[in-house]
């Protein structure tokens, strides 16, 4: 891409005005999309992105500038830009701890590849357009054939491949290749009158061997099954009640209430519900949460983070108490912890920060049927959308695709119109059951570094309290 | 190399390859964002980006491909991706290059004024805005964020028929967002500027706004859940509107996905409600004279008085229902396929009449004199001409100075001579009721085919006429249909929301008195 003298002169020119650690990072991603909507393409888009980040810092000072233009001249250009961005700061304290790399050192980068734990068998570059079409029809036919109702099927289907190459002025020059493949389904049903949705995007850091392997019959079938339900569903009933939350995707529900929370990004400066309080119990017994960047070939897994940092399982709240934070290089300067390989950034045009990757309740005893049996008035939530929250106060919200009354132990009528509301600290405890039936389900995460794909995950659990915003008084 | 010979190298290798229409258009976009934390610069980021794309007819399927790749390398394989991308389209639909030979308005949205403001004076500027807010009251607990953020964007389209058009925009926009706690109650708030002035930003006012923003939430309680008169204020209005202006999209109505076929020409709000689609509004953020296929922008009248004049048209769609573009092709960047989306789309506020829009204009927001009369004001306004709008939209942007949202009861002394909410006169009349200031979930929460919507909400509970208390987290639900024509009043303090997670379009509205809305309380 760009040579080891060139970037080594970038380094020097990002340190010229007195930082203490310059990074570049080039990024070089090709895109492939394709929309079908009633069974035939309308739109295929290829693309590639190509850029070249630079980061300096100085103390508790950071800067960063970015560019389309690579070459020496357009770099140095950056570099300047980003260096007069410290220019005058204050130096690390003498007494502070600077975590960095131990492996080279300045004017000896040491070429690295990023270990390939994440094996790719189809290269989706190679793949003809005509073979992943087929797979959309396939998934198309499956979705629109479900029921009569069913009046409009979508199908996306997207591959990347990222190539990245990270070098800073501690030595580090990794490279990276991150694959990445994904079909989502959307369906919508009708009855004349109403029209509702349903939708399910599985993906994954695999080539074209993940989209060709996909249980299609389940996937396209789901998504149909969901939009017919939610006809026939009822206004949801609004108040507080115990809700029992499914399995894969149901994990957006705590990486809203406690996942956010615990990324340096807030915690760092003490706004966080959950800063300063490793060691104490922010949960009930039974929540064990887990961030995990290494499991093979999952949507938010990668060999390095977007620092060269490699990967890691980390343990967030283990039996409820409070273990540890996701924590990029330069917030850990100012939390005087070191980092986590949690430093990821949507592209070349946002500095990396600390960000979730596959995150997950781990299992507990319990049987998903006994959840529900011991349920007498509830609120099964089986498919969530997407959620949202405030980290400083949390306060998170997230709407229901698709819910259920739960009488008398058993799961009875559809409800449309679902959202769930509450606080994530609260919720945490009262987190009273766990399943044993992990899954993990695949979403884009938006926050201060863009939108980057990240895993959520957890067994069927319950929550002996939630609040329910519906349009049915009173229930 | 240069812009326009990788352009001439793109026209000649695709007509090699079999193009027969072809379009160029490219990006440009430079930005300055930094942020401050306890006085010190804790956030910088300087940008320069290029970014093309590529976009052309090859046997009768359009194709498309982008690179930010400006290099001879790049010419091969947008044009080869482009024909392998035209080659697997489906769509029977005729698609084309517009040739160009249309009418373009004379606009100039860059305000050269803005370059000559220093980074110096913008780290300044929110240094000062910080300590403000630190000092304003003893229950501010800290700042979230506090950044600004200058940004220029030039864009250009050309095509191998001779269509040659660019524009240009800029602006800054202040963003502080604050922690204020009391008695183990934690909340936000914050204020958000957009500008083309860098004089009308001014720290007082803007850490005021959001320290009482914040404030105005401590005390929050519970109410009954049930349906309630609802006052969604103006930018929590305009979020509304703004995750919902897809239903008006041609193209949405064409595939089934929108509920407004067949609706032209009729009621689909309350008379009085007028929403206007204007790529020339002064400070617009997405002011354009030409939309993404380079044909001429225009002001439009969606609804008029309750009735639906036009659905949102590119040509593709407009040659489908047999009628001329409506200058509303979008693309979100140069990576995204050719759309539909609005460009500066709001609700047109009430009292823009002669005496009342001057008024108004003066006194700020604060001066707004809706109340019940505001239905037969805004009926008014809907023969009141340009120059009414550009007034109110001053007035708005005058008022918003003060504090929004309604300030707590306790020892705010270091917050003198607030001004009334900007709904104020909205509440007249109401015994029991809501007020909404802010929604999230909007991403999640709503359904534009249905129109249904469940989010979650921010506000306060109102009584016999006056705001009594915060209230906690809730959410509102209803339906977007029923809600346009369930409007009580229209009130006259247009503002607008900034663009959310990519979604398009610069969306205003003033805040709306609802018959009634779901909530529930958490």
């Amino acid at each position: 891409m760009i040579s080891q003298s060139l970037i080594n002169a970038v380094l020097d020119t990002a340190l010229s005005t007195g930082g203490d650690f310059a990074e570049v990072f080039v990024e070089d991603r090709t895109v492939n999309r394709m929309g079908m909507r009633g069974g035939i393409i309308e739109n295929s888009l290829s693309g590639r992105d190509f850029g070249v980040g630079i980061r300096v810092f100085k103390g508790l000072g950071s800067a960063y500038a970015y560019t389309t233009d690579a070459t020496p001249e357009g770099l140095h250009q950056a570099a300047r830009r980003a260096a007069s961005g410290v220019r005058g700061l204050p130096e690390m304290p003498t007494n502070a701890t600077v975590w960095g790399d131990t492996t080279g050192c300045r004017h000896s980068l040491c070429e690295e590849r990023a270990p390939s734990k994440h094996l790719i068998e189809r290269n989706p570059q190679f793949v003809q357009r005509g073979e992943k079409a087929q797979v959309m029809r396939e998934a198309y036919d499956i979705a629109k054939n479900y029921h009569s109702s069913i009046t409009q099927v979508s199908v996306g289907y997207m591959d990347e491949e990222q190539k990245v190459l990270i070098a800073n002025s501690d030595g580090k020059w990794i490279q990276d290749v991150r694959i990445r493949s994904r079909l989502s389904i959307s369906s919508i049903a009708s009855d004349g009158n109403k029209f509702e949705s349903g939708f399910y995007g599985p993906g994954a850091h695999k080539g074209f061997e993940f989209i060709a392997g996909l249980d299609l019959e389940h996937y396209a079938g789901e998504a149909s099954r969901i939009a017919v339900t939610r006809l026939s569903a009822v206004p949801c009933p609004s108040g507080k009640f115990p809700v029992v939350i499914d399995n894969e995707f149901g994990g957006v529900i705590f990486h809203e209430a406690c996942g956010h929370g615990l990324e340096a990004t807030s915690v760092a400066k003490g706004n966080s519900v959950f800063a300063n309080r490793i060691g104490e119990k922010v949960a009930s017994d039974v929540v064990t949460y887990i961030d995990d960047g290494t499991l093979e070939n999952e949507w938010g897994s990668l060999a390095v983070d977007d620092e060269g940092e490699p990967t890691r399982r980390n343990v967030l709240i283990q039996n409820g108490v409070l273990k540890g934070y996701l924590i990029d290089r330069f917030n850990s300067r100012r939390m005087n912890m070191p980092p986590t390989g949690s430093g990821r950034r949507q592209s070349y045009r946002f500095a990396p920060t600390s960000r979730m990757t596959n995150t997950y309740i781990a299992n507990g005893s319990s049987t998903p049927k006994e959840i529900i049996e011991n349920t007498e008035q509830g609120i099964y939530a089986k498919y969530l959308g997407g959620g949202q929250v405030n980290t400083a106060t949390g306060d998170y919200n997230f709407a229901v695709m698709e819910a259920y009354l739960i009488e008398n132990g058993k799961i009875t009528t559809p409800l449309k119109g679902a959202t769930l509301i509450g606080n994530g600290p609260k919720t945490l405890q009262l987190v009273d059951m766990v399943g044993n039936n992990l899954g993990h389900g695949q979403g884009m995460c938006g926050s201060l570094s863009g939108s980057i794909p990240v895993n959520v995950g957890q067994p069927t659990l319950r929550v002996s309290e939630m609040t329910v915003g519906g349009t049915r008084e009173g229930a | 190399m240069d812009l326009k010979s990788f352009q001439d190298q793109v026209f000649v290798a695709g007509a090699e390859a079999g193009f027969t229409e072809m379009e160029v258009y490219h990006e440009r976009q430079s930005s300055f964002t930094c942020s401050v934390y306890q006085g010190q610069v804790d956030g910088y980021e300087s940008a320069d980006v290029t970014g093309v794309s590529f976009r052309g007819v090859y046997q009768g399927k359009m194709g498309y491909a982008f690179t930010e790749r400006i290099a001879p390398d790049s010419v091969g394989y947008l044009i080869a991706s482009a024909r392998d991308n035209a080659s697997i389209i489906g769509d029977e639909d005729e698609d084309d290059i517009f040739p160009g030979g249309g009418q373009y308005q004379e606009a100039d949205f860059y305000a050269r004024d803005l370059d000559s403001v220093s980074i110096e004076a913008q780290i300044e500027l929110i240094k000062e805005i910080e300590a403000h807010a630190r000092s304003l009251d003893s229950r501010v607990r800290d700042i979230n964020y506090c950044a600004i953020s200058s940004l220029s964007m030039e864009r250009g389209i050309c095509n191998n028929a001779g269509l040659d058009q660019s524009d240009a925009r800029n602006n800054i926009t202040v963003y502080l967002s604050v922690v204020v706690a009391e008695g183990g109650e934690t909340r936000t708030g914050s204020a958000i500027r957009v500008t083309q002035d860098f004089a009308t930003l001014k720290p007082t006012e803007i850490a005021a706004e959001a320290v009482g923003d914040a404030l105005s939430y401590l005390g929050a309680r519970q109410v009954a859940n049930k349906a309630y008169p609802v006052i969604l204020k103006n930018d929590a209005a305009a979020a509304l509107l703004q995750t919902f202006a897809p239903v008006f999209s041609a193209e949405n109505v064409q595939k089934g996905m929108s509920q407004l076929k067949g609706k032209v020409g009729t009621a689909v709000g309350v008379p009085g409600l007028n929403i206007v689609d204007d790529p020339f509004l002064p400070g617009g953020m997405n002011s354009r004279t030409f939309d993404a296929e380079g044909y001429p922008a225009a002001r439009r009248d969606i609804v008029k008085d309750g009735e639906l004049q036009t659905l949102l048209y590119n040509r593709k769609a407009a040659r489908k229902d047999g009628v001329k573009s409506t200058g509303h092709a979008f693309k979100s960047s140069y990576k995204d396929a050719v759309g539909i989306a609005p460009s500066n789309l709001y609700i047109q506020p009430a009292g823009l009449a002669g005496a009342a829009a001057g008024q108004a204009a003066g006194a700020g927001a604060a001066g707004a004199g809706a109340g019940q009369g505001g239905e037969v004001e805004a009926r008014q306004a809907a023969v009141a001409g340009q120059g009414g709008e550009v007034e109110a939209r001053q007035a708005a942007v005058a008022g918003q100075g003060g504090v929004t949202g309604v300030v707590g009861q306790a020892g705010l002394s270091s917050l003198e001579n607030r001004p009334e909410p900007p709904y104020a006169p909205l509440l007249a009349g109401i015994d029991e009721g809501i007020v909404i200031t802010g929604l999230s979930g909007l991403h999640s929460g709503a359904n534009s085919v249905s129109g249904d919507f469940s989010l979650a909400a921010t506000g306060f509970y109102v009584e016999n006429g006056a705001v009594q208390s915060p209230v906690n987290q809730m959410t509102v639900a209803g339906n977007f249909f029923e809600v346009l024509s369930s409007i009580v009043v229209i009130g006259d303090d247009l503002d607008f929301t900034v663009p959310f997670l990519g979604a398009p379009g610069y969306v205003g509205s003033p805040s709306l008195l609802i018959k009634g809305l779901s909530i529930t309380v958490d």
